[in-house]
């Protein structure tokens, strides 16, 4: 397993977001982590990726528990991750060609290699011609293109995305789902995606955690989860509010 | 009951905020000694800081210094004591007033800048994106900045006081008929080496406590749009409070060591 959670629980001020999540992700896997809005899924993402810390629990990484581990300890880990934050999380004193260099440049890479490889993203996420571009002269689907590019240009192992879909339109929505799964597929890296997006889950996701009341309720195939007969499940997968309202008491 | 119980969770306040500042101070440390200075960041706060904070300090300066030799020369030309005009202004501007009008003007117009633009970054998440880089905020955003402030702030603070002594000059003998070579000989005579490392010295000590109170609110801001204003509104008012506080301690102890 390139990723194992054991019984993380985590405390937001008086509510207890997780209680006792246990999940294992297997490398290359695509997998989806869903839940209702304010379930705790982007909270599991920044345990998972040491932004914050859990109240109590064990999160490996391969043969390390990075819940110890301090934010400096944790960099050298960090560089074989890579994360697209919900907004794009795009560094606003720098154009597009920049923040995708950033991670290239932070490794020292010589700047001939980083501007072959800025270019080559670039073109592959359809971005060629907005290099010169400020992050706020950019569309929402552009800076998600753009956070997309700088997580993954250092090819890191396991990527993380936190609500890819949220905001864009139907196309923009797809056009990023596509790319998701192409990227998986091209780079081989361990992929977790957040979403509540369904249309999402059944694009992208080989596996789906689904996150609810505080624990992994269910965690099987897409298939598996999208025809389940669960109450919960079902209520969750086809926005059946009262049942969802039952389910969540 | 209530009284008290904001009384404590006032103080409880403040103590957790000084802590927290102090050990931001111990991560900037240890950040300058265990990384490479990043010149390209730290020359852009320079000029930022720096150059760019040079009008305002000039005018506060200029101003402070005529009006505060006009004033002395009115009261002590009554008495004859022209001669103590020139060394008053002086020592007053290099001991006290440019130190402290300077701090106080450069934490109004960089310590909220610093605060906003940080927690701005905080609010959209460009500080996360920094760690998830594998990049530490501490080295990228603060020491720049901390190093930047300190290495600019001396330069203000002379320019302060400079076209203050300059200024109360002019005022003193073009307007209010003062000889200038009296003047201008009583000044240097009246004014010493121990003057001048004293208002430096208190630059550096001013530069850290603005950065360092700054830096702190902008990274601990309530993650909204009002957090942000807060954030820049407290970094300026704490900032100036622990300048006009701190400047009275360092005052009184640096008489006693530059005395002896």
């Amino acid at each position: 397993m390139v990723l194992r959670l054991v019984e993380v629980t985590k405390t937001l001020g008086t509510q207890h977001v997780l209680e006792g999540v246990n999940l294992e992700v297997a490398p290359r896997e695509r997998l989806c982590i869903v839940g209702r809005s304010g379930a705790g899924k982007s909270v599991l993402l920044r345990l998972i990726l040491g932004l914050s810390k859990p109240d109590s629990g064990e999160i490996w990484y391969g043969e390390t528990n990075l819940v110890p581990l301090r934010d400096r300890e944790l960099a050298p880990l960090r560089r074989e991750m890579g994360m697209v934050f919900q907004n794009g999380a795009l560094f606003d004193f720098m154009n597009v060609e920049d923040n995708v260099a950033f991670a290239l440049r932070e490794r020292r890479r010589p700047e001939t290699e980083i501007r072959e490889k800025v270019a080559r993203i670039l073109e592959r996420l359809f971005l060629k011609g907005h290099e010169k571009k400020m992050p706020a002269e950019l569309s929402g689907g552009m800076r998600k293109r753009v956070a997309l590019a700088r997580a993954i240009i250092s090819r890191p192992k396991l990527i993380f995305y936190d609500e890819p879909t949220a905001g864009l339109d139907p196309i923009g929505s797809t056009e990023i789902t596509d790319l998701i799964r192409c990227l998986n597929e091209e780079f081989g890296a361990t992929t977790i995606v957040v979403t509540h997006d369904m249309r999402s889950v059944e694009q992208i996701a080989q596996q789906v955690a689904f996150l609810h009341a505080g624990r992994i309720y269910q965690a099987c195939s897409a298939e598996e989860f999208l025809s389940s007969k669960d109450r919960v499940v079902n209520a969750f997968v086809h926005g059946l509010v009262e049942e969802a309202t039952v389910g969540a008491g | 009951m209530k009284l008290l119980r904001h009384f404590v969770s006032g103080w409880s306040g403040l103590l957790e905020a000084a802590g927290a500042i102090y050990f931001l101070f111990a991560d900037v440390v240890y950040s300058i000694f265990r990384y490479r200075l990043r010149w390209e960041l730290f020359l852009e706060q320079i000029v930022r800081i720096g150059m760019r904070s040079q009008g305002v300090v000039l005018i506060t300066g200029a101003f402070t210094g005529a009006v505060f030799a006009a004033q002395t020369q009115f009261r002590f030309g009554k008495f004859g004591l022209s001669s103590a005009t020139g060394p008053v202004v002086s020592i007053s501007m290099l001991r006290e007033l440019g130190p402290v009008l300077c701090a106080l003007m450069i934490s109004g117009r960089v310590g909220s800048a610093m605060a906003a633009e940080l927690s701005t970054m905080r609010v959209t998440e460009q500080i996360d994106a920094l760690r998830a880089l594998a990049v530490d905020p501490t080295e990228y955003l603060i020491v720049p900045r901390f190093l930047g402030l300190l290495v600019s702030m001396p330069f203000l603070v002379a320019l302060t006081s400079g076209t203050g002594i300059l200024l109360g000059y002019l005022v003193t003998t073009l307007l209010l008929g003062v000889d200038p070579t009296f003047y201008w000989d009583n000044t240097v005579k009246f004014t010493s080496a121990k003057d001048i490392w004293m208002g430096e010295i208190k630059a550096l000590f001013f530069a850290m406590i603005i950065v360092l109170i700054s830096c702190h609110r902008g990274l601990r801001c309530r993650l909204s749009a009002e957090g942000v204003g807060i954030a820049a509104t407290e970094a300026m008012v704490f900032s100036s409070i622990t300048v006009l506080i701190s400047n009275f301690f360092f005052s009184f102890l640096m008489n006693l060591i530059l005395a002896s």
